[in-house]
This record gives C-alpha cells, structure tokens and sequence, in this order.
C-alpha cells in the first residue's frame, strides 16, 4: 500500500467514524441498563433477590434471646472466588462531618486486619440530597455496593435493596431493644415484609445546653423539666441581639421536622390514637387535633416571643449547630451526634457542653428514640456478586466491636443496648439525657404510613415555617397537613379510614 | 434526488464529524426530553411504582389548579426579571468603568471578572453567611445606625427573595461586563467624535450613541440570561430551600423538589414541560434577535 492512497480526506473520514463509533458503543450500551455483566458468580444469598422467608408482619425476626455483648454473629459465608482475590466494593454515607470520616476511618481499619482481601471505597452523599440522589441511582442502577441505608423505605420499593433475612442471624437482632427491630423491616417487591438494613447506631433527642451560660444565667440544671420551665430559661438566658435562649431549624430535612413533632407529643399530638409503634395497619389519621394545635402553639411562642434565634425559619440543621457552638444560642434540640466533637468545640471558647432531658408537656416527654444509623445492601452488589462480601463490612460495621470503636471516635450512641452499659458511654454526663430517653421510646408514624415522612419534609416544614412568621394559624396546619398526609398516602394505595 | 445523493456524498466527512456531537444530543438531550414529555402522561410515584396509570392532560389540569404552582410560576418571574435587571445595571456601569483609560485596567478588569468564576454553592455559602442575624450585613448595618435590631434577611419573606437577587446579581453581572465591554469596542470612536462636536453630555453621548449600538448586544445578552436564570435553583436550594414559607419557591423548585421530595415524578414531569415551553419561547426570540444580528 503506498502512502500516497491514504488521502487526507479518507484519513479524516476515517477517524470521524471512528470517533462516531467509540460514542455510541457506550451511549448505547448505559442505555441498555443493567447489561454490565457481573465480575463474579453470584453467589448462593447473592441470588436472594426473591427471599421466600416467611412474611414477618410486626417484628417477625424478633428474637427472644436477651441480648449479650457479644452477640454480632454473622451467618458463615462462602464468597465462591478463589481465595486471596482482592475484592474492591463503595459505601455510602450521609453524613459529612469530620469526626464521622475519622470515625469510618477507624472501623475500616479494625476491618481489614480481618478482611484483607475487602477493600472499601467510601463516598459522602450530603444528607440533604441523599434520598434524591440515591433514588435517582437506583433508577438508573448505579448505587454504590452498601452503606447508610435511612432512605430504605423508598429504595426498597424500587427493588435497589438487598433483603438480609438470610445473612443476619436472630442473636445478631437480639442486640437491639425488641420494639426498634420494625424499623429494620420493609415491604419489599413481593409485597412481604423482609429484613433491608442493620444499624450501627441509635438515636433519640435530648436539649443540649450551654452550661456556662446557664450558671452565668443563675440556672441551676434540673434532673427533669416541663416546658413552662423550658420557656423560662429560655427568657432568662436571651440577651437581645446578643443571644438567644433557643436555636430551632425550620427548614431542611429530618430533624425539623422530628424536633417539631416532639413538642407536639409533649402536649399529647400524634399521628394516630395511641402509640405508633403499636398501630400495625391503616387507622384514622389525628393529627389534626387540638393537642397538636396546643404542640405547635407552644413551639411558635418560642420564636413570637423573642427566645428563638430570628433566622430559624430558613435554619438548616447546619445553621442551628453553628448558632449553638458559637454562643448565639444556648440551647437546643439535638440527637445523639458528633457530641465529642460538639464538646470540643464548646472546650475551646471555654464553656462547657451538657445535656438535659426533653421538657414534659401534658402529656410527658415522649421520645422519638429508635435505630438512626441503618446500613444495607443495595441491588448493585446483588449485580457484582459481591454480597457477602458487602454483608461483611455492614455486619462488622454493626457488630458491637464495629460500634464502639465508631461511636467511641464521634461520640454516637450505639444501637447495641450491651454497649449501653459499657462505662464508656454510661458515664459520660453528656450522654445521660439520650440514655433516659431510650425508655420511652415511641415511632414518629406507624410502619403502614410508609413514605410519610415525605410529606413532613416537604410539606411539614414550609407549614412550621408559616407557623412562625404568622402567615398560618396552629389550626390550619393541622388541617392542612392531615389533609395533605391523607392525600399522600391514598395516591401511594394505602386506604385511610376516616375516623 | 441524485443531486441530494451527490451533495450527501461529496460532504461526507464533513457529516461524520457531525455525528458524534448529534449521537451525544440526541441521547443526552432528545431521548430524556422525549422521555420526560410521555413521563408528565403518566402518574408516576415513587413510592407506587406497580401503579403508572395514563392520565393524558390531567396532571397539566391539576397544575393550573395548583396554587403553589401559580405561585412558584410569578415567584419564578420575579426572581428572573430583578435577577437580570440587576445584573445588567450593575454590568452595564461595569462595562463602562472597564471601557475607560485608567491605570491599571486590568487589575479592574480581573477584580470585576472574580463573581463570575467563583461557583454558585460558594456565592450562596458566603452571602448566606453574610445575611444571618450576625453577619456582616447586620453588623454593619447597625453601627451605621441604618437599623436598630439585627434583620434575619433570608427568614423574612419580604427580604428573603431581593437578598437572592442581590446574590444573583454579584454572580451575573460580570456575564453582562464583559459582552457589554464588547460590544462597547466595537462602536465606531467616529461617533464618539460627531457627539462630542455637537456638544453632547456624557450623559447624551451615552443615551443616543453607546445605548443604540448596544442594542443587539443588549438583546441577545438579556435573553441568555432570562434562560439560564429562570432554569437556575443552585443559589435557592442552597440559601433558602424556596423558604420561607415558599417565598423564594420559583417553577425550577416546584419541579424539584415535586420529583425528588415527594417522589411525585409524573407530576414534576408536567411542571418541567411547562418550565421547557416557557424557556424555547424565548430560546426562538434569542436565534431569531441572533439571526437578524448575524445579517446587520
């Protein structure tokens, strides 16, 4: 062949449809979904896609054993490729505080001196966008292996979560307190209830305060308090334009909301009659109520009257942290989370951080407590073959040695209740006002209302924060969100008597 | 017939370069968009995803009779229409500074140049952080004696959608800068000259000579900015969330947040075809201002 042939134009024109090709293959071939075929064999629970475990209405893996500190057995498994082959899988976490990393960190480490052959890729998904993202990736089946599984309820539904009624054995479920195992379960494509997550860590809420300010304040710390005392120290502790009593978040997703609904069931608001946690199918929904007028009056009153830090209306979670470590506010709601860090950053201005029991409405102070940190598989590691190997970092991760050395790096309360004991977490007075709470515990909403929170999202806290700048009364809230929670959950087929 | 094959034949090459970038369009852009039109048929649910009923038009029927729609459409308006007057009264007295010979020229040109390189989530971070109760704003505002008590700007609903303005016309402005600065070069200094001899002001020099040259400028500027802003949520969601009390909730939002909030995807569909009607409206009016600014 002489090079003379080879015209620039034929030269051109080859490269250009060389260049057509090279695009389409993988435009055409992500557009096939799913078509990437696996690195391995599937594996025996890799193929559990349709678990044929017995539907578990309530807490049908419930255990009856008591629990015990080193209860984190894990289901033997066989990966079925050959050994010493490095296994490479990516988690997902929502949270990106520093100490959180430090604290992956750690487990991680304690992981690999016994799974060397696992390595993990750990990627951040902000909690604000977490659900959207997560459930844009598994429509377009690209989440990550495993990892922080809070949105279960909606991913399950689009088939992207792996069951785990195979993997985790009842010992394993024994740790947790038996009336929190529910929240484990889902409803899965099969329209059975079946085990998607285990949890690394639990949650509840107490008011943390600034100590400092309190004793500067003439304040003493109650062992318990009601809410008319709250509003009291509230008031003594505001400085006008200096500081106020109390920091609340009126805008975001997850904690506004939850912190709202606290001081609803203060005054005897709920979401049905009775606890949540025993209501088991669909019953007239209440919460437009006159205890949820009276909840959601007292909360706003705490904003009218000037107590509450004025920008509370478009406060993230974010925000309201900040406007508590930098002395803007000596008080607030909060969960159980980075307390070590929160205590530190407190430290270093020279005040001092302790928490307080939730004030007790009419009603008492009824918590929100339950498992926070779920981690699960999801249907990308079912696609990899790569299951189990998936299973051992969530099942080490919420193993009780995984715990303690997570929650012992970012000061998390675990979700084993043997490590409740541990004098590591008993006897640090910072965690005295979460630990009381686990008592009396009670769900947000019944496992039917499933998506609810949904709706408290993006419907609740726009309607908390016309509640706090007077553009919507207690009573049209009430209306207006029983109405809405209604017309939600008869779109998704769940019928709701009318009571 | 022949003739077309002949044509086709002698600019081969030319449309096999072509093909990659319409391959890429037609997957990235056309088939989502197709996608996305058939989806606003359906009631698609997230949390429902055995039930995708067809329900033709009612979802566009239900929008109309949606009240946070109606207001997120006017909201939607009102952000766009301050966000781009600001930003070209800003840019145009920009563009004027940046026009004049004065020492170090560039340094002015690169310190007006920074908004526009700095990302939109940083922006809304740090002018966030400049409106809170104790921010910047307030403090400063308050040893001016301009206010008595600290003002929470982005909390309350008569501040909270000009504070976003605000921020958007600092990001925007420079957009405007520099195709103004452009356009500006290009006027003949003839006519500078004639004015001047006729004994014009500055202010007649830039009222009936710099404005009337500027005008396809001006046009095509303007309308580039309407699109991108009207689509725009970065500094929203990031500053506001659409609150308080939906009163930064703009159409962009009520789409998003109708899709990835409550999971309501066939719903969001219909308000995004709504969004894309709106925005190739004006998209007709940019290539047509285009196409007649190409024949002058």
């Amino acid at each position: 062949m002489s090079p003379e042939r080879l015209s620039r134009r034929r030269f051109l024109g080859g490269l250009a449809a060389g260049s057509g090709l090279l695009l389409a293959v993988p435009l055409l071939n992500a557009c096939g979904g799913g078509a990437t075929a696996p690195t391995a064999a599937p594996t025996a629970s890799g193929q559990a896609a349709a678990p044929t475990a017995a539907p578990t209405g309530t807490a049908g893996g419930s255990p009856t054993a008591a629990p015990t500190a080193t209860a984190a057995t894990v289901t033997p498994v066989a990966t079925g490729r050959p050994t010493g082959q490095t296994v490479k899988l990516t988690n997902v976490e929502n949270d990106s505080r520093p100490l959180d990393n430090k604290a992956y960190e750690n487990v991680y480490k304690a992981f690999r001196e016994k799974h060397p052959n696992i390595e993990i890729e750990f990627q951040i998904l902000p909690w604000e966008q977490a659900e959207a993202k997560e459930r844009t990736m598994a429509e377009a089946g690209t989440l990550p292996d495993m990892g922080r599984a809070n949105f279960a309820a909606s991913l399950v539904k689009l088939d992207a979560m792996v069951p785990l009624d195979d993997l985790a054995t009842s010992d394993y479920l024994a740790r947790y307190p038996k009336s929190w195992i529910d929240d484990l379960y889902f409803e899965g494509p099969d329209k059975q209830r079946h085990l998607y997550a285990v949890a690394w860590f639990a949650g509840d809420k107490a008011i943390l305060i600034n100590k400092t300010f309190f004793d500067e304040a003439g304040l003493t710390r109650p062992a318990s308090w009601t809410t008319d005392e709250f509003v009291e120290a509230a008031k003594k502790l505001t400085i006008p334009n200096k500081r106020w009593g109390v920091t609340i978040d009126a805008a975001g997703i997850g904690d506004p909301w939850q912190n709202f609904w606290l001081c609803v069931r203060a005054f005897g608001g709920g979401f049905v009659k009775g606890r949540a946690s025993d209501s088991k199918s669909p019953e007239p929904v209440t919460i437009n109520s006159p205890e949820f007028i009276k909840g959601a009056t007292w909360w706003r009153d705490l904003y009218k009257n000037g107590y509450a830090v004025p920008s509370a209306p478009t406060d993230t979670y974010k925000e309201r942290d900040a406007n508590f470590m930098s002395g803007k506010a000596a008080m607030m709601w909060q969960g159980p989370w980075s307390l070590i860090d929160q205590r530190e950053t407190l430290k270093k201005q020279g005040w001092e951080l302790a928490a307080l029991p939730l004030p007790k409405g009419p009603a008492g102070n009824p918590q929100s407590s339950g498992l926070a940190g779920l981690a699960g598989i999801f249907s990308t590691a079912r696609k990899r073959g790569v299951v189990q190997e998936a299973w051992q970092w969530v099942s080490f991760l919420c193993s009780d040695e995984g715990q303690k050395i997570y929650s012992g790096t970012n000061g998390m309360l675990p979700a084993s209740q043997a490590l409740w004991k541990d004098p590591q977490f008993a006897n640090d007075p910072i965690y005295s006002g979460y630990l009381e709470g686990f008592q009396n515990g009670d769900r947000d909403y019944p496992i039917w209302a499933v998506g609810v929170q949904s709706v408290f999202d993006q419907k609740g806290v726009p309607m908390m924060q016309g509640l706090l700048l007077n553009q919507l009364t207690p009573e049209q809230m009430a209306q207006q969100l029983q109405d809405e929670v209604i017309r939600f959950l008869e779109n998704n087929g769940i019928k709701v008597p009318r009571g | 017939m022949a003739a077309y094959w002949s044509m086709l034949r002698k600019n081969a090459v030319a449309y096999l370069f072509l093909l990659p970038a319409c391959v890429s369009i037609l997957f990235v852009d056309f088939v989502p968009m197709i996608y996305g039109v058939r989806l606003s048929f359906y009631v698609k649910n997230i949390f429902r995803p055995d039930y995708q009923p067809f329900v033709g038009l009612q979802q566009y029927r239900q929008l109309i009779e949606d009240p946070l729609f109606i207001r997120s459409f006017l909201q939607g308006w009102y952000w766009t229409i301050g966000s781009v007057i600001g930003s070209f009264v800003v840019g145009m007295v920009a563009a004027i500074v940046m026009n004049q010979r004065l020492p170090a020229r560039g340094l002015i040109r690169g310190i007006i140049l920074i908004p526009w390189v700095v990302p939109s989530a940083l922006a809304a971070m740090m002018f966030a952080l400049l409106l809170t109760s104790v921010g910047l704003v307030n403090t400063v505002l308050t040893n001016l004696g301009v206010i008595h008590d600290w003002h929470p700007w982005l909390s309350d609903p008569r501040t909270a959608m000009p504070a976003l303005i605000l921020t958007n016309t600092w990001k925007g402005f420079p957009f405007f800068a520099v195709m103004l600065l452009a356009g500006m070069q290009a006027i003949p200094v003839e006519l500078y000259e004639a004015s001047r001899i006729d004994g014009a002001t500055a202010w007649q020099t830039f009222w009936y000579v710099t404005l009337p040259s500027l005008r396809s400028t001006i046009m095509i500027s303007t309308l580039l900015s309407t699109i991108w802003t009207f689509s725009s949520i970065d500094l929203i969601y990031i500053m506001t969330s659409g609150g308080p009390f939906y009163a930064t909730f703009t159409l962009a939002m009520f789409a998003y947040v109708t899709a990835f909030g409550t999971g309501q995807m066939g719903y969001a569909a219909a308000a995004s075809v709504v969004v894309a009607l709106i925005l190739m409206i004006f998209t007709a009016i940019y290539l047509y201002a285009y196409l007649r600014h190409s024949d002058d």
